[in-house]
């Protein structure tokens, strides 16, 4: 391997004809760098249009980045990427990703990656140790939850492997099915889980100890320590969250970090080590509550204030967990969306339950029976909410309330989610991230409107930002204060857009924390902008990324090499699912609903001006050098970007 | 003594302090170039680590047969002489905290030397699980 940070090969397996081959991940280097890049490379050459989701030949792409595992801090970090089983109104490409400790575990196993296509005959997994990789038998495992099939193969193999692998819903090809590792990290989004089940793949269990070079070790470890040193606290914003001492003491709650190499203690990461069950009575639960986890008790005085209390509302999401399912879905599409056609007068049972969010077993029927296709409801909602509603004939109206697009509850979008506080102008950001995804663009949104409104003074009254700390230090990232002002309506709305495009394709495929990068904002610095040594908080991925592996690239380099997987990856939806401008558009009904919460300096809520947001599209079509009728690239955006084959491949679209 | 003191009930298993140690001792991310582990517990969540402690009357002293384990004077812990030590491999089997550790390399163990009195773990750990008392 000519690079630092690499393991060096990719693993490619065909189920269907049981072989393992290796392939350099150099091939792809250094131009597809890792992760999402590579996966775009990949998915562009190898998946032809007409490629279902469940399709055998349908590759279901599993790739780290040369930081994952590293002395990087936030680090931990693996993407999936393939054809999404959730895709709405198609399965179409598109990609999800997890934290833990697998990915760093792979890598030391000898791969950078998995590239998996066919069907095996029978239940798989994929055994995987020191440069070997094999395929054995999983009927045994087949059956289990998440958590029992890993601790199984745990006991057979080791304390020290780590397994990704999916429940009863992956294996149901439920399209909300997860596949996950440890007690939290999974990829939750896309519905990969499914597209496992479909291959007939119950897990990937990984252990290695081959070492990984860096290219220039002492530069590397200076910088990475300088760059943890200067992260901040939860998300990377103000400040530090407490413990609950009451949780501390009754349930053992103490912070867990939910991806390797994360050096801050999250208000959404929490692991419990001793919780009574309600259900399952007599049994002591442990496990990880991370991010949106926190809603399943339900959430006093807020949209979402179903009372389980903490100790059921903790065993029903590690319910959700062992069965696979995708938490975002259920607790802010589905079971808000049940809960409006209760009180619609639409339904008032499911599969014959009476529907009461107050009660455990409601919980727990829901989501066995969705995770196992029991019912003709449950079977419905195993489709995801947007595709029940169809299939039920119910509730569409109530859908386009809570799902912005694509088959995805909303998001940091100021509309649909109720507990993400981000107002006007800010979700105008989202809404056109929103607009150009293929999924909830939140790999992005989490770099504009959560770092914005957390560092602000609402969201961190004590230690935040005001609003003109706010636009000056944005304006050294965004070029403008008015793609930060808080007055700034439509103007300056779509060059953070071009910016964090970019940057979600770094996070994805170094790969680091999307919570926490890229670094803008500081409390460590006189004028607020992060710094750590000599470095601008915006460069810190580049600074890791060129002392580990040693790739000369400078700033402009790497966001060049993001740019152009941006441009594969939207000429692949061309290609493939003739995605247009008129697709983008269809986000925008549900931003003309009315904001949820108000924009203080305006004191009134807001709704999209369809008109205006076009203007905001045109500007960042330009940006993007893509036709603004369209929405494709033009010609000579693709010879900027090296694409000039793939271009005349597909003449007749652009 | 001079020693880590490690506070493994509030560690949050971010694995930093042996990422770290091991690049800093190797040049390398290995994880068996680490002098300090992290044993992850992921299911009841319950880490511990294996470092050494700094005994006042160590083990792997006592059983050296040729006397190679010697106090450093600026770290203030013990550290091997590899130009005296034969490679027995005594130290590693006596060493109650399994904290000795087979080197890759070379038949010469190696253990955490306290990084020369500025332990790159403790460096590495923004949480103070890992503190140096000198």
């Amino acid at each position: 391997m000519n690079y630092g940070g690499y393991a060096g090969k990719l693993l490619r397996i065909n189920l269907t004809k049981a072989t393992v081959d290796q392939q350099d991940t150099m091939d792809y280097l250094p131009d597809w760098y890792g992760g999402r890049a590579m996966a775009a490379r990949i998915a562009w050459d190898e998946i032809p249009p007409g490629t279902g989701a469940f399709d055998p030949n349908s590759p279901l792409i599993i790739l780290t980045g040369p930081l994952t595992g590293t002395a990087a801090p936030f680090s931990g970090r693996t993407t999936v990427s393939g054809i999404s089983a959730q895709g709405y109104p198609v399965e179409w490409y598109s990609r999800s990703s997890f934290g833990g400790h697998w990915g760093p575990e792979l890598k030391h196993a000898g791969f950078d990656g998995l590239i998996i296509t066919g069907k095996a005959s029978r239940p798989v997994f994929l055994k995987i140790e020191n440069r070997t990789c094999t395929i054995q038998d999983a009927t045994h495992l087949w059956g289990m939850g998440i958590y029992d099939s890993q601790k199984k193969i745990m006991e057979e193999f080791g304390r020290n492997w780590r397994v990704f692998s999916i429940g009863p819903a992956g294996e149901n090809k439920c399209r909300i099915a997860i596949a996950a590792t440890e007690t939290e990290s999974a990829s939750g989004q896309g519905g990969y889980g499914a597209v496992m089940g479909s291959k007939n793949l119950k897990a990937i269990a990984v252990h290695g100890t081959i070492p990984l070079t860096v290219a220039q070790p002492e530069t590397f470890r200076k910088v990475c320590n300088l760059i943890r040193k200067e992260a901040h606290g939860s998300h990377g914003w103000p400040h530090t969250p407490k413990l609950d001492r009451n949780k501390v003491k009754k349930f053992g709650e103490r912070y867990q970090a939910c991806t390797q190499g994360c050096a801050v203690r999250c208000y959404d990461a929490r692991f419990y080590t001793t919780v009574p069950a309600v259900l399952q009575r007599g049994k002591i639960l442990s496990g990880q509550v991370d991010c949106i986890a926190g809603l399943f008790p339900g959430l006093k005085g807020s949209f979402y204030n179903w009372k389980l209390g903490f100790e059921a509302g903790f065993e029903i999401g590690q319910i959700a967990n062992d069965l696979g399912l995708n938490h975002w879905e259920i607790l802010v599409g589905m079971v808000p969306w049940i809960r409006f056609l209760k009180n619609d007068g639409v339904i008032s049972k499911i599969d014959g339950m009476e529907i009461n969010l107050d009660n455990p077993e409601f919980w727990a029927f829901l989501l066995r029976g969705i995770a196992k296709k029991e019912g003709s409801f449950r079977s419905a909602l195993s489709e995801g909410t947007v595709r029940a509603s169809k299939i039920l004939g119910i509730g569409e109206e109530r859908v386009k309330q809570l799902f912005p697009a694509w088959g995805y509850a909303g998001h940091w979008d100021g509309h649909g989610d109720r507990i993400n506080y981000v107002f006007f102008p800010y979700w105008v950001v989202s809404a056109l991230q929103w607009a150009v995804d293929t999924r909830d663009p939140i790999s992005s949104a989490h770099g504009y409107g959560q770092n914005i409104m957390g560092w602000s003074k609402i969201c961190s009254p004590e230690l935040g930002l005001d609003w003109n700390t706010i636009k000056k230090v944005s304006a050294k990232v965004y070029g403008s204060e008015k793609c930060a002002d808080p007055e700034s309506g439509y103007t300056g709305k779509a060059f953070p857009v071009w910016w964090h495009g970019q940057r979600s394709v770094m996070k994805d495929s170094l790969t680091v924390g999307d919570q926490v990068f890229p670094r803008i904002y500081s409390l460590k610095t006189e004028d607020n902008f992060a710094r750590a040594g000599n470095m601008e908080g915006p460069s810190f991925e580049r600074f890791m990324f060129t002392s580990l592996t040693g790739i000369p690239w400078s700033d402009n380099d790497l966001e060049h090499a993001s740019e152009r997987v941006i441009q594969l990856e939207r000429l692949l939806l061309v290609r493939n699912f003739n995605r247009s401008r008129k697709d983008d558009e269809s986000v925008i009904p549900y931003f003309e609903k009315t904001e949820q919460q108000t924009n203080p300096l305006i004191a009134q809520k807001v709704a999209l001006d369809a008109q205006k947001f076009k203007g905001v599209m045109d500007e960042y079509y330009t940006l993007r050098g893509w036709n603004t009728e369209t929405g494709k690239p033009t010609k000579k955006t693709l010879k900027r970007f090296g694409l000039e084959k793939e271009a005349e491949e597909i003449a007749e679209k652009i | 003594m001079a020693s880590l003191v490690v506070k493994s009930d509030i560690c949050t298993g971010c694995m930093n302090c042996q990422v770290v140690c091991a690049l800093k001792r190797s040049g390398l991310h290995d994880p068996e170039a680490a002098a300090i582990r992290v044993n992850l517990h992921l299911f009841s969540g319950n880490h511990n680590h294996t470092y050494c402690r700094q005994c006042e009357f160590p083990r792997c002293k006592e059983v050296c047969p040729v006397d190679a384990i010697y106090k450093n004077q600026t770290s203030g812990g013990w550290q091997i002489n590899e130009n005296i030590c034969v490679g027995c491999g005594e130290c590693i089997k006596a060493c109650d905290f399994g904290a000795m550790f087979k080197s890759r390399q070379s038949v010469i163990p190696f253990k955490c030397d306290l990084c020369q009195g500025t332990p790159a773990c403790v460096e590495a750990c923004n949480f103070d699980v890992i503190t140096f008392e000198g």
